[in-house]
């Protein structure tokens, strides 16, 4: 993991640079906001990942060999769901609807609810 | 039909999405043919000023938004849990949810065809105050606002989803400096969309309340300003270069090795390289705006002039690895090295147009509509074209025809050149684009033709592979073995042709970058660095 937390910092450094070296060059704020936040997203990936950084475990980081480990013993993964393409139906009602058709973003919102809670319930 | 709908298999997922891309691709090529046909002769009434905006427009957003960026995020779907050793993408669900976005999206934006004003005629950057109420009335403006909005809320969700996969889901012993590059140019490319497709999002919503609640925010008559959407825009603009060009970097440098019969030169300059255009790239967007007079122009130049360094470590890490190789030139090999060709005169020029004065030139010309084509057309799509030859065999199990991959590789090379490199002289010649028509200037008529018989060339092309793939189908006898290449490298090689459900029935053990090769060749197998 450490590899990724380099390049998380290495990341957020640049994005922090930059905008200071920009903002001190142009005083123009739209640049130096859109770079800013690049920084400081990085800022939380990076504490987020030190947060958990000892209770985590990654496979990819052991030098045992997989040959046990393939296919399906690996982890358990839904193969078939219903409910993504409900949602994605919902959520484009929803925006369509706030523009175009009111009432069909307020039925949108109540599918959304619905739909999330059979999500929740599934993956549980 | 129902498995495919419900699907939430990563592979059956990164399927959907490239036969959607092609579908879009279709739309955009036949637009493509349309804007053509229209240019082939000076003061041409072939179609309306009003259809031809509406044809270039939803030609460049299907081409960008519909195509060449979620082909990207197709193959990765396909290939990274592959490459990674992982039975399947770490949130399954969220990976259809993004795919049904996409299409829902795509379908969003084209529908505004079906609506009595047509579709956006305003050009695929839709700038304020052209997109504003008052300019661009129609259904079918609002139809592509909020068309782009869902496919940009589907990268955003997909990037997070292929970050977090390579990130956690690697098998035992494939470490981060073990990873296929085409999974670092990935890692580059899901931060860049999470990064810059928010303000894609941001800037629609804004657009929306503009046309819908009087918002102001781009009307300077109100207290706002137009410059801010150029900014929000191209702050995603220009990255959404980058997102559809790096996972085709990636690719190239998977191909290349194979038929070079030689590692990949330069591993991790390439990984670096990738990581450091995505950075480089979130910082040069205002050289889309040097003329408007309203940004640093030294800035923006000298940021993008440093994305060539990055760029051509790549560059010369490719030829690096095919030089002194046992290079073959099956049709993948083909495209790749076409890809090689075109990208160059597509980087060269961008690093021309980098310059303020020549942009001042250059800006609103056939030169800059030029310029892009060599990079997302001479070198995304023919990496794509690419990608289907070399990963086809892995993904159905059958091989395309090799004669007949060939045919389509030289049209399209021979088809594109002919159409984008006249197009460089007519920019020169200060051809405005967008332009319905034209009059009667000295060889403008001349190398418009010339350029419209290309169209057709690439055309042709096109229909070859569309043939390929129906004569491969219905003749395909042979099952294809693991690496049906002979010199894979990368995992995806070591299980069978197509993979399993969970993908791997055993994972062999992950000593190299080359696990594939290793298992193959034991006897050149040897452990690099973890």
């Amino acid at each position: 993991m450490t590899i990724a937390l380099r390049v998380f910092a290495l990341s957020m450094a640049f994005g922090l640079i930059v905008s200071t070296a920009y903002w001190f060059d142009t005083r123009e704020a739209a640049g130096t906001i859109l770079i800013g936040i690049m920084g400081v997203a990085f800022v939380w990936v990076i504490s987020f990942l030190l947060a958990t950084r000892k209770s985590t475990h990654y496979d990819g980081d052991e030098q045992r060999l997989p040959s046990d480990l393939a296919g399906e013993h690996i982890g358990v993964f839904a193969a078939e769901s219903p409910w993504p393409i409900v949602l994605a139906l919902a959520s484009a009602a929803l925006l369509i609807g706030v523009v175009l058709h009111p009432m069909l973003g307020v039925f949108a919102i109540l599918a959304l609810f619905i739909i999330l809670w059979q999500l929740v319930r599934e993956s549980t | 039909m129902i498995g495919w709908l419900i699907t939430t298999n990563h592979k059956r997922i990164g399927i959907l999405y490239m036969v959607t891309g092609l579908a879009f691709f279709c739309v955009a090529g036949v637009l493509a043919d349309v804007i053509r046909a229209q240019l082939a002769v000076p003061n041409n009434t072939l179609v309306s000023p009003h259809f031809y905006n509406e044809a270039f427009t939803i030609h460049g957003t299907a081409m960008i938004f519909l195509f060449i960026a979620p082909f990207g995020f197709g193959l990765a779907n396909f290939l990274v849990p592959l490459q990674i050793g992982a039975p399947d993408v770490a949130f399954p669900r969220m990976n259809a949810y993004s795919y049904w976005m996409y299409l829902l999206g795509g379908l969003t934006i084209v529908s505004g065809f079906l609506t009595t004003g047509g579709a956006s005629d305003v050009g695929w950057y839709a700038y304020a105050p052209l997109s504003e109420l008052h300019v661009a009335g129609g259904a079918g403006e609002d139809l592509w606002i909020l068309g782009v909005t869902l496919t940009s809320i589907s990268s955003i969700v997909t990037s997070i989803n292929l970050i977090v996969t390579i990130l956690v889901l690697r098998a035992p012993g494939m470490s981060m400096w073990r990873i296929p590059i085409f999974c670092w140019d990935m890692i580059a490319t899901a931060l860049m969309a999470i990064m810059a497709f928010p303000s894609l999002t941001a800037v629609q919503f804004m657009l929306l309340l503009d046309r819908h609640l009087d918002a102001k925010f781009f009307n300077p008559a109100g207290g706002g300003d137009a410059i801010l959407y150029q900014h929000l825009w191209w702050f995603f603009g220009h990255p959404e270069v980058y997102i559809m060009i790096l996972p085709m970097f990636g690719a190239i440098s998977e191909i290349i090795p194979v038929f070079s019969r030689k590692p990949i030169f330069g591993y991790s300059g390439l990984a670096i390289s990738g990581v450091a255009i995505a950075g480089l790239s979130m910082t040069v967007w205002a050289h889309h705006m040097f003329t408007t007079g309203a940004v640093n122009d030294p800035f923006f130049s000298a940021m993008s002039y440093a994305i060539a360094v990055p760029t051509g470590i790549k560059f010369f890490n490719w030829i690096g690895t095919m030089w002194r190789g046992a290079i073959s030139f099956e049709t993948p090999m083909l495209f790749s090295v076409a890809f090689l060709l075109n990208f160059l005169v597509g980087g060269i020029t961008g690093v021309m147009v980098a310059s303020p004065p020549i942009d001042f030139q250059a800006q609103g010309s056939y030169f800059l509509v030029s310029h892009f084509h060599y990079v997302l057309g001479g070198g995304s799509m023919f990496a794509i074209f690419a990608s289907l030859y070399f990963w086809w065999p892995k993904i159905w199990g059958v091989k395309l025809n090799e004669r007949l991959g060939k045919i389509h590789a030289w049209m399209m090379f021979v088809g594109f050149n002919v159409v984008f490199f006249p197009m460089m002289l007519l920019g020169v010649a200060g051809m405005p684009r967008r332009t319905f028509t034209y009059p009667n200037l000295p060889h403008w008529g001349e190398l418009n033709f010339i350029e419209t018989i290309g169209a057709g060339i690439i055309t042709v092309g096109i229909a070859v592979f569309a043939w390929n793939i129906l004569v491969s189908h219905v003749f395909a006898h042979e099952k294809q073995p693991d690496d049906p290449w002979g010199a894979g490298n990368a995992l995806e090689w070591a299980t069978t042709s197509p993979p399993p459900e969970f993908n791997f029935t055993s994972l062999p053990p992950i000593r190299s970058k080359r696990p594939a090769f290793d298992l193959h060749y034991p006897e050149f197998a040897g452990d690099s660095p973890r």
